[in-house]
């Protein structure tokens, strides 16, 4: 048992901390409001590493693992969850989905890796989503041996900014997965709607009209990686989580020192003390379920549903460590001119990713059913 | 990072299970309802170590680590709460203070028969109009001749009637506060004092809880811990370590009752299914489980960083606040899920939620445990200090 980052966990972390500072703490709060957006600091956060963060260094990535994945992308969300939303999609839910299905163009796997071009992976089509049998979007294989790929797809991160996608798509044996050119014929990208929250994160509907998909870009099984991308995508929300509820922690904080109300400052008042207490608490516990199921996820995998617990505890305080943080600010906590409004939203936006605290205590609970010691 | 056990941590914990499986769970209820100390147990606890833990085995402990300290505590407190908090007294509240303040006098005479159970131990410090405000404190001590004449009631003593040596806190200069408090060994069977009233409590019910009556007690100043004037720090140094064992006792007690809530919701069935796959149920005990999994980590992490010597006072106090509300919590559940089954005492359920609830109020208050963690997390963030 150790719960002290090694070398390169620690250096890594410094180095996204320090790029935070520089290149994101500002911009946030522009790019939030819609003006600009965050395009170049992904390019600047490709020079350092963190778009092949688990493609091995052979393949042109980092080589690291799901641990240090979670620790940075923790440490980005603190400046912007919503950029940290995009590396986290690119990173572990396409690529991860990519390596997962055992995916070997060595070329195109560097291009990603190395943020020449970004990928994306569109699943959710807007009604049913949690339950893999309706997809509606159909693959069809033609007489050339090519694919024809038709339907919706509804949220897709990184849909504008992505060359390819991963489209599921059903059919007649199954859920499979293609690798998708986004620029290819009969492809279309919308804006999709705005979000309460995470607003640095770019989202486009994709619709797929008869677009022909070459034989290489099949990805087999849809079925068989979702386990794995499911894992990746609730941890990878976890971690993002965990730097909202740190940045509202801060916030909060900081705020009750310098705020005086009867001659002291706020944070010496009890009601204010309790608060901060049960906010660094909740921090400290979500931060540990998250390390311990990001190292199973590295190590020999998640045993008794360790992931569902990280990301229903991460999401869940961080709403309630940015409300408390909010309440903290008095009437300031309401406006645009403090950042605990946005990390507020955002940690009510992450709720909503990776299925959901709902479903995860419902996978948690059908193991404990089977007789899973969900304890010990 | 990294979350595996060592070979040594496993084999704790599963010496500890095997013992709680067998010996402590068929008779813990027993224990509850005729409110009798579990001298067996305790003898067996002695038997294999755990009632010295973390203590070196060249002073008879078992040289184990704080982190199979919390081990151990959680599965011995899984199997009957009473005991749960007999072991962490001797082991955080007695053995502790004398193996970090101790001269090798003090190790040789109290800290090995203590750490091998040969003798047992309890703890001195609130009193009846003190206890978060240690430093309010009456129990006055003062030097006379080779020895300190101790005059006072120390009340919530934990193992009172049982115990035969008290790491006693009390006030070696009445003029002064937290600066005027001193710590001391009290032999029993060198300085009889009075037991007073036996508590009778809503849990725990097999350990005993009473007041300690000092009238005239001589106490020879070599049995002083640590230099004068140093007794509050050994307290708040010592509850600090306690804290760990409280809250890995909580947990235990957490545990059980989950267990038992999920066998339960396995087996009962109301509109025609298994009430376990009903929606509501469900949750909970999801709840349940994801909470007994932070409440475990924070342990860990407190205890891990007790063994590296770092300040662990706010992880600590994390430890046992979260710990203890999260078991009053699951317990609260647990019983909830039993539906009237949970009320009577056919189950344990009822047993478990009584059990849970003294975790919030000794070794700190969860309100001192906010003041702590809240005191902490200001300091990190104010600028006007640094």
């Amino acid at each position: 048992m150790n719960f002290e980052l090694d070398e390169t966990q620690e250096m890594i972390r410094d180095s996204v901390r320090s790029f935070v500072a520089g290149r994101v703490s500002q911009p946030a709060m522009k790019w939030n409001e819609g003006h600009g957006d965050a395009r170049e600091a992904l390019c600047e956060l490709a020079g350092l590493g963190l778009l092949g963060v688990l493609v091995s260094e052979k393949a042109g990535g980092a080589g690291l693992d799901v641990l240090t994945l979670a620790i940075s992308l923790a440490e980005l969300a603190r400046g912007d969850a919503g950029l940290a939303a995009m590396v986290a999609h690119h990173n572990a839910v396409a690529l991860g989905h990519l390596l997962a299905a055992g995916y070997d163009n060595k070329p195109q796997l560097q291009r990603f890796a190395q943020g020449d071009a970004l990928l994306c992976r569109a699943a959710s089509e807007g009604s049913d989503h949690l339950d893999g049998a309706t997809i509606t979007t159909t693959a069809t294989k033609q007489a050339d041996g090519a694919w024809s790929l038709k339907g919706h797809k509804r949220l897709v991160p990184l849909g504008n900014l992505a060359s390819h996608s991963i489209v599921t798509a059903m059919t007649e044996a199954g859920p499979i997965a293609l690798l998708v050119d986004l620029d290819a014929a009969g492809v279309t990208r919308t804006l999709s709607d705005t979000l309460v929250g995470l607003r640095t994160c770019d989202l486009a509907d994709l619709t797929f009209e008869a677009v022909a998909v070459p034989e290489a870009n099949f990805l087999g099984d849809a079925a068989a990686v979702a386990s794995r991308v499911a894992a990746l995508a609730r941890i990878t929300t976890a971690a993002i989580a965990l730097g909202v509820t740190r940045a509202a922690l801060a916030a909060g904080v900081t705020y009750s020192l310098e705020r005086k109300q009867f001659g002291k400052p706020i944070a010496r008042f009890q009601p204010i003390q309790w608060q901060t207490a049960d906010s660094a608490t909740e921090l400290e516990a979500a931060e540990l379920l998250t390390w311990r199921a990001a190292w199973q996820l590295s190590t020999s995998g998640a045993t008794a549903h360790s992931v569902e617990k990280a990301a229903i505890f991460a999401l869940e305080s961080a709403q309630k460590v940015a409300d408390r943080a909010l309440q903290m600010h008095g009437g300031y906590g309401y406006t645009v001119d403090f950042p605990v409004e946005r990390h507020f939203r955002d940690a009510a936006t992450l709720r909503i990713l990776a299925d959901g605290p709902d479903v995860q205590r419902v996978a948690i609970a059908k193991g404990l059913a089977t007789g899973a010691n969900g304890v010990r | 990072m990294e979350f595996a056990l060592t070979e040594i941590q496993q084999m704790v914990l599963e010496t500890a299970r095997s013992f709680a499986d067998n010996e402590l769970l068929p008779n813990a209820a027993a224990t509850d309802k005729t409110g009798t100390f579990p001298a067996a147990a305790v003898k067996t606890l002695a038997e294999l170590g755990f009632l010295g833990v973390a203590v070196d085995e060249k002073w008879g402990g078992a040289g184990f680590d704080n982190l199979s300290y919390a081990i151990a505590m959680e599965e011995i407190s899984r199997g009957c709460a009473s005991t749960g908090v007999i072991m962490s007294v001797n082991n955080s509240l007695v053995c502790d203070p004398i193996k970090k303040f101790g001269d090798d006098f003090q190790k040789k005479r109290w800290l090995t028969p203590l750490a091998q159970g040969r003798r047992l131990g309890c703890f001195a410090l609130s009193e009846p109009g003190s206890g978060s405000d240690a430093a309010g404190m009456r129990t006055t001590a003062i030097l006379d001749g080779d020895d300190y004449v101790i005059n006072g009631t120390k009340n919530w003593i934990t193992s009172g009637k049982e115990a035969d040596v008290c790491i006693l806190i009390a006030h070696s200069d009445p003029s002064e506060r937290h600066r005027g408090i001193s710590a001391f060994i009290v032999d029993r069977q060198e300085s009889p004092y009075g037991i007073g009233k036996v508590e009778d409590k809503l849990g725990i019910k097999g350990s005993s809880t009473t007041s300690l009556v000092f009238d005239n007690v001589r106490v020879p100043a070599v049995n002083r811990l640590g230099a004068e004037g140093m007794g509050f720090k050994v307290a708040m140094s010592t509850l600090d370590g306690g804290r760990i064992g409280i809250a890995a006792q909580a947990l235990g007690i957490a545990r059980i009752a989950f267990e038992e809530a999920l066998a339960y919701s396995r087996e009962r069935s109301a509109f025609g299914k298994i009430i376990g796959d009903f929606g509501a149920i469900r949750e909970m005990l999801a709840d349940m489980a994801t909470e007994i999994d932070a409440a475990r980590l924070l342990i860990w992490r407190a205890a891990v960083g007790k063994d590296r010597g770092e300040n662990f006072g706010k992880h600590s106090a994390m430890a046992k606040l979260y710990a203890s509300e999260m078991s009053a919590r699951v317990c609260h559940k647990a019983l909830q899920i039993h539906g009237g089954y949970g009320y009577v005492k056919e189950y344990n359920a009822e047993r478990h939620v009584r059990d849970a609830r003294i975790t919030e109020i000794y070794e700190g208050t969860s309100e001192i445990q906010r003041l702590v963690i809240a005191r902490a997390t200001q300091v990190a963030f104010d600028t006007s200090q640094s």
